[in-house]
């Protein structure tokens, strides 16, 4: 039926039908070949400059925050020196070593004598948040020794002084056959360098 | 003279009482060609606003690339403040349980009585940290303890001629130089041995006291 209205139009008409029968079909082509595409890739390019713009905002926002971060940094390594300071470090492999340089001079002007240093097993501490890449631990270090509890006593307070950072964990003081000398085991534990946490 | 002219009325009688004159068949091509027109407008329109959306791109991405070494330095140097920070607050958890002793045990030779003699004084060892899980051995070991403190006693041993002895003692160690550290004071043991020395009946008092201390608080 419908070729047959075609059929039975003028010739006038039906090249107009023709010819915008075309130019709709170019416009649907223009269309969904040019326009959607375009629009598209403009969606894509707004999405992809909002995104620069905005890490743009972010660089900049970071380079005004350097010299508080500078000023922030320096603050922390102030804050950190009497750490490093006083963090045990192996010496020829054995923390006790190390221990045993550092206190050895301490003791021996209280007036202790028979020294003997051990390594113990290292202690974890509470994890901060955020979790640090270097953690540090306790290093406990057992230190036996003879002489009077003033003498003790007196070490003590000297390694408290010369080494705040350095803590008591136990202390054990006993009586022998010389009521003179006292057996003296004592626990020092240390900051020290607890591995990695990732 | 006059020419003759023809006069043929073309239109028909619809199109003589329609409101637009102009027919059908010479506004439908002419419709479909301003359409073709605007949609070809809109191409351009949205092509030169693509083209000046990258050039602008192009730019940041050009002021970016600049930056980027100044950045990447103080990028670095942030990550850096942030991790020393971390450790630091960790390190800071540990001189919060640095407690001293010094000035409480050379109190305790001031204050114990004469009358009393101490063969031991034990402040124990901590129980040793379990970072496993004991439900589930095969999972790795915590990086840390989920406890903050540790508590802290100090165990003394020793012998009294008499039981106020011990008492006066115990009094003393609720002192002024002792609160800061130690705290409740209790006795664990007591009990009557022959003196060493003295033949006669005289006895003494072994006694051992316990101590509670003020614990090992590993927090800021």
């Amino acid at each position: 039926m419908s070729s047959s209205i075609f059929q039975n139009m003028a010739p006038n008409a039906r090249r107009s039908f023709v010819v915008t029968m075309a130019l709709c079909g170019a416009a649907a082509v223009l269309y969904f070949f040019a326009i959607q595409p375009t629009e598209e890739a403009l969606a894509k390019a707004r999405r992809e400059h909002n995104e620069q713009e905005s890490r743009l905002q972010m660089v900049n926002a970071n380079l005004r925050a350097a010299p508080a971060n500078k000023e922030r940094l320096e603050k922390l390594d102030a804050d950190l020196k009497p750490f490093r300071e006083e963090m045990l470090e192996p010496l020829l492999g054995s923390y006790a070593m190390r221990a045993k340089s550092i206190l050895d001079p301490l003791a021996t002007g209280a007036g202790l004598s028979n020294m003997d240093y051990s390594d113990l097993p290292r202690r974890a501490l509470p994890l901060p948040r955020p979790v640090p890449l270097l953690l540090y631990a306790r290093q406990p270090i057992r230190i036996t020794a003879q002489g009077s509890y003033m003498a003790a006593i007196s070490f003590l307070l000297r390694v408290e002084k010369d080494h705040p950072l350095v803590a008591l964990q136990s202390m054990s003081v006993s009586t022998t056959s010389d009521p003179e000398r006292q057996q003296v085991e004592m626990v020092f534990e240390w900051p020290a360098k607890g591995g990695k946490s990732k | 003279m006059k020419s003759a002219s023809y006069h043929l009325n073309l239109l028909t009688e619809a199109e003589k009482l329609s409101s637009s004159p102009i027919r059908l068949r010479v506004m439908m091509p002419i419709l479909a060609l301003l359409a073709i027109a605007g949609i070809a407008i809109w191409w351009g329109t949205l092509t030169t606003q693509l083209m000046m959306l990258r050039a602008k791109t192009t730019d940041v991405q050009n002021e970016l690339a600049s930056k980027k070494s100044a950045h990447d330095e103080i990028v670095g140097s942030m990550t850096l403040a942030n991790e020393e920070a971390a450790q630091l607050q960790q390190l800071e958890f540990y001189r919060g349980g640095c407690l001293k002793w010094g000035e409480t045990f050379a109190a305790l030779a001031e204050v114990l009585p004469v009358r009393m003699q101490l063969v031991r004084l034990d402040m124990p060892e901590p129980p040793p940290q379990i970072l496993h899980d004991p439900k589930n051995p095969k999972r790795p070991p915590l990086l840390g303890p989920t406890n903050d403190t540790e508590s802290v006693s100090i165990v003394m041993t020793g012998r009294a001629a008499r039981d106020t002895t011990i008492v006066t003692f115990m009094e003393s160690l609720e002192g002024a130089q002792f609160t800061n550290r130690i705290g409740n004071v209790a006795v664990k043991s007591v009990q009557q041995e022959p003196h060493p020395q003295k033949q006669s009946e005289a006895r003494l008092l072994a006694f051992e006291l316990e101590c509670r201390a003020v614990d090992r608080r590993f927090a800021k």
